[in-house]
């Protein structure tokens, strides 16, 4: 297809040289072997690909980053997932840093934002009050200003890697709207759970929690716009991870049609099987259509409903193809494809856990509807 | 006058198109649920070929616009966003750049002014009662005699045979030759004696195509396009921006445009469940456009198209039916008239939309032959010993 040809010349570079290590340092072994860690992930190689800029794509150059945009993120992204790697790279470089990068001007800039680039800390992001919800509407967390202190409380959910985290930005809704604060530390987890690719997602209980004022990164003013910011982010990035998953699952699924031999002939051969893989590489090509779009109009500035009329339409798409994917790869693979021997089991898991996060299809295409059909313009 | 289109602003460009479009199209061309026939298309024909703007793709020595991809894309865009109806464009679309690209200077000079003037309406006699989807299993046979070609055998699903002057013809040259490789490419005048056409009615009630029977029609020698047993490459070989056109998002867009009349004019946005259904309708058509701009980009970055292009096909003409079927469905027992209905002020024909998606599926390759095309050609998935 087109796509690689009509990419800038460094965002190439920048997806072979990603691809290059991910071949080197992150094959099906190296996968397995990290996501039976009590981390589900690996520190090594996460400390391997902040040295070569992974966690700083975005940030500016003068704060060390390197100043790339969206279609650059998108581009890492899918290459991650080509490789099912399972560092929470999204997670810090795109929800924390960005968040950091984006609200704080005060004196925990410079600190927590070399401290995530250079990947010393793991950090996460705690906002989530429910079950499906999506932006800055739907805060679980609370604070109240007390003198010289911010006091917090409620619950946030499924904050990914927080019980092996060592500090977290946490939004909380405040008297006039939502503010952010950087929480440094441990995070107070209520319920760890492992999630089906090995890597975890804990719920947060902020009660007792007390900050100082300088732990204040983004006040009401800013900190919901920058909140549904990083969250548009980080699905942008799920949604390219997601295609990578999904190219990858239905060419191991390509090959195994061309090789199993059943009734003297490769089952590849049948046009039932045929039909249907074709179903699934046109569906991969319009999830691949719907990234670039989002991630274009991501890179032109759009004002953040545009951005998010266009980033949960990618998100709905590649969530629901890869999915989609998922299901007839093991279906073509048969018995082989149930195993956990089976490379695919890895990208089926993977694909589980990231068409959920953030948002799962349903949830994104109810957020475009609200964006596009409410005021009475169609696609 | 000669205006190089190519040199123009993309937005003063597209000002021209949509205001002679705006100005100067009939009403009755607007948002139609068929194919418009050669009487209803005539006026906005002529003042198209008046215009100079007949045939946009085609250089501009053989009487065309010679638009480049981009003008060409934007074009045609102008027209659909105004919902002008498809007129008779067989000659202009199809044989035309056949010829430009394999004809002699004589067919050159003597077709192409016809066609762009819409002096010459063509009909494509390809498919056969036995040669369907399989084409290359044709049986009509040409044979020599003198300096004459004589046709023998049948032609169906010939689209608007009963008013076009002329057709282009696929016959077996070589009854011994390899299936494809014993056919050749003819041009007739359809008042040749021994040319019959007999209408088909369609599902829709109308009779957009036909039958034609070849009864010993004598044709002249230098009637054939190419060269004698060197047809079938020629027939299969469509130009890049023809290929892309069978994968245009126009059709779906405007039914998807249909189907949201009828539902803001019905309160249908109050129902969670049609905003999901339309939601995901809307988001295929926008994929599908997406996608659609993805080639078109390829193509203006100079890329050649490949066989992974059927996908628009497929997905453009299966998501138009999936929105004409959701039409049906919200028009409940209104769904089985004949004609526009109102649907609470909106005026659509939920039925005529239905049958209008329907054959997209079906010509050009249909979407099962489009599979297995993608399933070898692309995906490398081996042949069957079938």
């Amino acid at each position: 297809m087109f796509t690689s040809i009509a990419e800038p010349e460094h965002r190439r570079q920048l997806r072979d040289s990603a691809a290059d290590f991910l071949r080197r340092r992150c094959d099906a072994k190296a996968v397995r072997a990290a996501i039976e860690t009590v981390d589900g992930f690996s520190r090594e190689r996460w400390k391997a690909m902040a040295d070569l800029g992974w966690t700083a794509l975005l940030l500016p150059e003068k704060a060390g980053g390197l100043g790339l945009g969206f279609g650059d993120v998108a581009a890492l992204h899918h290459e991650v997932g080509k490789a099912a790697a399972p560092e929470p790279l999204a997670v810090v470089s795109l929800l924390v840093a960005q968040a950091v990068a984006r609200g704080c001007e005060g004196a925990l800039r410079e600190p927590v934002l070399n401290r995530l680039a250079s990947g010393d800390v793991i950090a996460t992001l705690a906002w989530q009050a429910a079950p499906g919800a999506l932006g800055s509407d739907r805060v679980g967390p609370h604070a109240v200003r007390s003198g010289s202190s911010w006091r917090l409380a409620g619950r946030a959910l499924f904050a990914p890697f927080a019980a092996r985290a060592d500090g977290l930005v946490v939004a909380a809704r405040v008297a006039s709207g939502v503010a952010l604060f950087w929480l440094d530390g441990a995070p107070p987890v209520l319920e760890d759970r492992r999630l089906a690719d090995g890597s975890t997602q804990a719920s947060l209980s902020f009660d007792g929690v007390h900050l100082g004022t300088d732990a204040l990164i983004a006040g009401p003013e800013s900190g919901a716009d920058i909140l549904d910011g990083v969250l548009d982010t980080a699905r942008l990035a799920a949604s390219a991870e997601l295609l990578g998953l999904a190219e990858r699952a239905f060419a191991m699924t390509m090959e195994h049609l061309k090789t199993r031999r059943q009734f003297g002939a490769p089952i590849g051969s049948f046009q039932a099987l045929q039909h249907r893989a074709v179903d699934h590489y046109i569906r991969i090509e319009l999830a691949r259509s719907a990234l670039e779009r989002a991630a274009r109009v991501m890179d032109c500035g759009a004002a953040a409903a545009e951005r998010g009329a266009e980033v949960s339409a990618a998100k709905a798409r590649c969530g629901d193809t890869a999915r989609d994917v998922a299901r007839d790869c093991i279906q073509m693979h048969g018995a082989i494809g149930y195993t956990a021997e089976c490379d695919l089991s890895l990208y089926v898991n993977r694909i589980l856990v990231l068409s959920t996060w953030l948002g799962a299809a349903r949830a994104h295409r109810d957020r475009w509807a609200a964006l596009r059909l409410r005021s009475g313009e169609a696609a | 006058m000669n205006i190089d289109y190519n040199a123009m602003d993309e937005r003063a460009f597209r000002e021209m198109v949509r205001d002679f479009v705006w100005r100067e199209c009939p009403p009755g061309m607007i948002h139609q649920a068929r194919r418009m026939r050669w009487r209803e298309a005539k006026d906005w024909c002529l003042k198209l070929a008046a215009k100079g703007w007949s045939a946009p793709a085609w250089p501009v020595e053989h009487g065309g616009m010679g638009l480049n991809i981009d003008k060409l894309i934007a074009f045609q865009d102008e027209f659909d966003r105004a919902g002008v109806a498809r007129h008779p464009d067989i000659g202009l679309s199809m044989l035309g750049p056949l010829l430009i690209r394999f004809g002699s200077a004589q067919q050159k000079a003597h077709y192409l002014p016809r066609i762009a003037a819409f002096e010459d309406l063509w009909c494509q006699g390809y498919s056969e009662p036995g040669a369907g989807s399989d084409l290359a299993a044709l049986r009509t046979s040409a044979t020599s005699d003198g300096d004459h070609w004589v046709i023998d055998g049948q032609k169906i699903w010939t689209t608007l045979a009963q008013e076009a002057t002329d057709i282009f013809i696929l016959a077996r040259t070589d009854p011994q030759a390899r299936k494809q490789a014993g056919i050749s490419f003819f041009l007739a005048r359809m008042n040749t004696p021994g040319i019959t056409v007999r209408p088909i009615r369609t599902l829709a009630g109308d009779e957009e195509f036909c039958e034609v029977f070849l009864d010993q029609v004598r044709i002249p020698k230098h009637n054939i396009v190419g060269a004698v047993n060197g047809g079938w490459t020629m027939a299969k070989a469509l130009l890049g921006f023809e290929r892309l056109l069978h994968g245009s998002p126009k059709l779906a867009q405007m039914v998807l445009l249909r189907l949201e009349a009828m539902a803001r004019a019905t309160g249908r946005f109050a129902d969670p469940v049609f905003v999901e259904m339309f939601t995901r309708l809307s988001l295929d058509v926008a994929d599908l456009a997406a996608t659609y701009a993805r080639f078109a980009d390829g193509l203006k970055s100079g890329l050649s198209l490949g066989p992974e292009v059927s996908i628009l096909k497929i997905w453009g003409a299966e998501t138009a039916q999936r929105i004409t079927e959701a039409m049906l469905d919200m028009a409940e027992e209104q769904g089985a008239s004949r004609g526009a209905g109102d649907f609470g002020g909106a005026q659509v024909d939920p039925l005529g939309h239905y049958f209008l998606s329907r054959p997209g599926t079906i010509y050009g390759g249909s979407s099962e032959i489009q599979r297995n095309i993608l399933a070898k050609a692309v995906l490398g998935l081996p042949s069957s010993s079938l």
